[in-house]
């Protein structure tokens, strides 16, 4: 015979589970969409100042852009998201594995971007930027996918094909992981954005 | 009972203190009328459940301030984790000999 009570207990249990723990969903994703448009954007403004020959600013266009926009409204939206996430009465963990992650993907790229600057590789193979933090943000892509929520993986898949058409078609081509860096960003964001509100949030 | 059953540990074996450690697994801290809502345990009671669970360190209780409000949130510690970790190992080890009876031959 069954004990009802150890099924009920059982049952009760799972139903707990489901109900409580935290949903495979990025919630921040309007931190990721403001920093696809803000990527875009400094990439089409280097773009277009490359165009038209004013190569010295190109260098101050992405530190202006991150620090005098993205970090202060990074900061303001994460506020504004976990405010809402706190309401609902959960207070999230610092994801301490993310930050290292993208810590050291930013530390990684700053170092091979100093190193190419300074030996002077890059004068006339400015396109070794693009395919260096390219390959970085498709391992950070998959990680993310991994951690946090699966819309990365279309974004490392979109920027995976962007980086071997660029090697496939040849250097009139070498522009298009560039402004996919951005174009990612802003994918996952809008994925994120449908997956947030398909996903019924815990009470 | 046996002997097993008797080493089970009696700060998490119950229905309200293994739902509020199986509430916090994910990892979050949540608040107490999170855990209430979800639990469905009276006030009184999820205050003494969480207040014994407190004592034995198996969760931690932590106070922020939300719009200039104190607030009380709880998480789950490691020695909570290893708690609940040991008492489902043990509930197996209780069920394998019913399991391995009731396999077919």
């Amino acid at each position: 015979m069954e004990d009802p009570d150890l099924l009920k207990d059982v049952r009760f249990l799972r139903d707990v589970v489901a109900r409580t723990q935290p949903t495979c969903v990025n919630e921040y994703w309007p931190v990721t969409l403001m920093w696809g448009c803000v990527l875009t954007f400094g990439y089409v403004v280097c773009a277009l100042l490359g165009i038209a020959h004013k190569v010295a600013i190109i260098p101050w266009v992405m530190p202006a852009l991150i620090y005098l926009i993205a970090l202060p409204l990074t900061w303001y939206l994460r506020r504004r998201v976990q405010s809402g996430i706190e309401e609902r009465g959960v207070l999230p963990r610092c994801r301490k594995d993310l930050v290292f992650l993208w810590g050291s993907i930013t530390a990684i790229g700053l170092l091979w971007t100093g190193a190419l600057i300074v030996s002077g590789k890059i004068q006339g193979r400015w396109y070794a930027l693009v395919f260096v933090w390219g390959s970085l943000y498709f391992i950070g892509y998959i990680m993310n996918g991994v951690l946090l929520s699966s819309e990365w993986f279309w974004a490392a898949g979109v920027m995976l094909a962007s980086l071997v058409a660029a090697l496939v078609a040849g250097p009139q081509f070498y522009w298009l992981p560039g402004i996919w860096m951005g174009g990612t960003m802003v994918l996952a964001g809008l994925l994120g954005r449908r997956n947030a509100r398909l996903q019924p949030v815990p009470a | 009972m046996t002997t097993l059953a008797l080493e089970l540990d009696d700060a998490v074996l119950s229905r309200p203190r293994l739902s509020i450690l199986a509430a916090l697994l994910g990892g979050d801290a949540v608040d107490f009328t999170f855990l209430q809502k979800n639990l469905g345990i009276s006030d009184g009671n999820l205050g003494t459940h969480l207040r014994k669970l407190e004592a034995e360190k198996y969760i931690r209780a932590k106070k922020t301030f939300v719009n200039r409000r104190p607030k009380t949130w709880f998480e789950i510690t490691p020695a909570g984790r290893n708690a609940l970790a040991q008492l489902l190992r043990q509930l197996e080890e209780i069920l394998a000999p019913a399991k391995s009876a009731a396999a077919p031959e």
